[in-house]
């Protein structure tokens, strides 16, 4: 078994494991027969809803640990597409700005009332402002190779989003409950997400995560130049509108789902990096299982630690030195 | 195969055009062993793009199998020209065994997973040039010389039937270069097409059936009535004299 599959297993089943202790975390009585048994209910359609058990399993907990795995899952994997794009293990969705380009324009479709008109209308708006933010960003990357300009591109473009959303937040003053939800939402929360949210974000991730497969081999042979790459018959130009497609649809359905989720698209393909390689078809579903199982661990301690804090606050914290780690790591010259 | 007919290619200079090969004609059949010589800057690495079809002729046409460069499906032609650029470093740590396997991307559907096919000439490449005991490594902890020959298996893992190489024996010692040069020799035996670009005229001499010269003038010809002190004198703006090798003062 390759060292890719085999941690590949690994995290697997330390998902289902802990999949099973989050649903058992919090009020109500359960154990794992109890919970299994709601699942295998749920799963042939025979939940009991006047049962408390089945209620909670089924309807509010299972729904919220697919949505928080789905995330990370997304997250993590759109970061990888995204440094295999930028050729720079730096380049994050939130780092660059892209989650909050696609928060802005969540937001506003909001604020203008668009989402009345269907789950999906969120997660399509979301993938737009994704998909905006990387198109500037790629033409910037066009004109320079230098990844400090990048990088303060991508923090001017994420500022810049974010300042736009709050000004729209401010013009909407009014509508005091909406702005309190739109505010928790961009901190990235988990709270009350259902299998409607679920099958919202299921849609443009899996799509885009298959995107992004598809694109695997293409971004490795990126990863050697634009020359090496066209003469393998990978043009850069397709590789790149399909990664940024991908990378839209993955960032996008997360935020529209979970809000603002910081670092952790930087922080899991970087190890996952660091532990395979650099090929693509192994980092990123490595890099999903691993962004899934990390997500689904900060939420699970957040519910039982402390219900205040949000896990986009809980992954900023800890994503933030991981960031500096990088950075300085970086400037470190690599042995030949 | 590849058909050069009245080629020019030129690059942007102020409002004008600097160029570097003029007036090509040359036919790249089966079997074909080329080197292409000339001074630094003189356009040796442009030439070779353009036969990759990487970049389109400025005057004049390149065909492959007949059909111009630029019509082709860009799998289809990288299932039969391989390219090895003079320098190429991934931005992240790859094992080199993955790079090698990128040798056969044009084989593979987007989605498709390597066949054993595809898994043995993998090997095969990696063994050609003796890189098999690297295949695990990472590239950061590979020496210049073990990264070229990394990159000409990835190369070789195409089985295209036109190799193009750029320098491809300039970080190499003298025994990995004789390895490198006697497999694109069996190779070409066995019809493929091998174009190298090369500063080393020994390495024209002794494996190159034609010389494509890129100086002033571009010139093609049998090896023996190009490598010819008066026309490298030209070439190289020195004085050169055959001794037993060609040797410059």
């Amino acid at each position: 078994m390759s060292p890719a599959r085999r941690l590949g297993v690994v995290l697997t089943i330390v998902a289902a494991l802990l999949g099973i202790v989050a649903i058992g975390v919090g009020p109500g009585d359960l154990d794992v027969s109890k919970i299994l048994g709601a699942i295998g209910r749920g799963l042939v359609g025979r939940d009991d809803p006047s049962d408390l058990g089945d209620a909670l399993v089924w309807w509010l907990r299972v729904p919220r640990v697919l949505v928080v795995l789905l995330v990370g899952a997304a997250l993590a994997g759109g970061g990888a597409v995204t440094q295999g794009l930028f050729r720079n293990p730096l380049a994050d969705p939130s780092v660059l700005g892209i989650s909050l380009g696609a928060a802005f324009v969540a937001v506003l479709g909001l604020l203008m009332g668009l989402d009345r008109a269907g789950i999906w209308v969120t997660p399509v708006l979301a993938a737009t402002g994704a998909a905006l933010a990387l198109a500037i960003l790629l033409a910037l990357a066009s004109r320079t190779s230098d990844t400090t300009t990048l990088l303060l591109a991508g923090v001017a473009l994420g500022a810049t989003c974010g300042a736009a959303t709050t000004c729209v937040l401010a013009l909407a003053g009014d509508r005091y409950d909406l702005g309190i939800r739109v505010m928790r939402w961009l901190m990235g929360s988990f709270e009350g997400r259902s299998w409607g949210h679920f099958i919202g974000a299921a849609i443009p991730i899996g799509l885009g995560l298959v995107l992004a497969m598809s694109q695997a081999r293409d971004l490795d042979a990126l990863a050697l130049g634009d020359d090496v790459a066209a003469s393998l018959g990978a043009s850069p130009r397709r590789v790149g509108r399909r990664a940024v497609t991908s990378v839209a649809l993955l960032v996008g359905g997360a935020t529209a789902v979970a809000g603002v989720l910081g670092f952790l698209g930087l922080v899991v393909p970087h190890v996952v990096r660091w532990r395979l390689g650099g090929a693509h078809r192994s980092l990123i579903p490595i890099s999903a299982l691993g962004g899934a199982v990390i997500l689904l661990a900060v939420d699970t301690w957040t519910r039982v630690a402390t219900e205040a804090l949000p896990p986009g606050v809980i992954t900023s914290l800890l994503g933030a030195p991981a960031f500096l780690w990088i950075l300085l790591a970086q400037a470190r010259p690599r042995s030949q | 195969m590849i058909r050069v007919t009245d080629c020019a290619l030129g690059v942007p200079r102020g409002h004008g055009t600097r160029w570097l090969v003029q007036g090509l004609a040359v036919d790249i059949d089966a079997g074909a062993r080329v080197a292409v010589i000339g001074p630094s800057g003189a356009g040796k690495t442009t030439l070779l793009r353009a036969l990759a079809g990487l970049v389109a002729p400025t005057k004049g046409t390149i065909t492959l199998d007949d059909r111009p460069m630029i019509d082709w499906d860009p799998r289809l032609r990288a299932r039969r020209i391989a390219w090895l650029p003079q320098r190429a470093e991934p931005w992240s740590d790859v094992i080199a065994e993955d790079i090698v396997a990128l040798g056969r991307t044009p084989h593979l559907g987007a989605l498709a997973r390597p066949s054993d096919a595809d898994r043995a000439a993998t090997r095969d490449a990696l063994a050609r040039v003796a890189v098999e005991d690297l295949a695990t490594r990472k590239w950061s902890t590979l020496s210049g010389g073990e990264r070229q020959r990394v990159m000409i298996a990835r190369m070789l893992a195409s089985d295209a039937r036109i190799l193009l190489l750029d320098e491809p024996t300039s970080a190499l010692d003298v025994g990995h270069a004789m390895r490198v040069m006697q497999c694109c020799d069996a190779l070409a035996t066995a019809g493929t097409a091998i174009v190298f670009a090369t500063h080393e005229l020994e390495l024209a001499r002794r494996w190159a059936d034609r010389v494509i010269c890129i100086g002033e003038t571009t010139a093609v010809g049998p090896t023996e009535q190009m490598l010819v002190p008066e026309r490298m004198s030209a070439l190289f703006g020195v004085q050169a004299r055959w001794g037993r090798s060609m040797i410059f003062e």
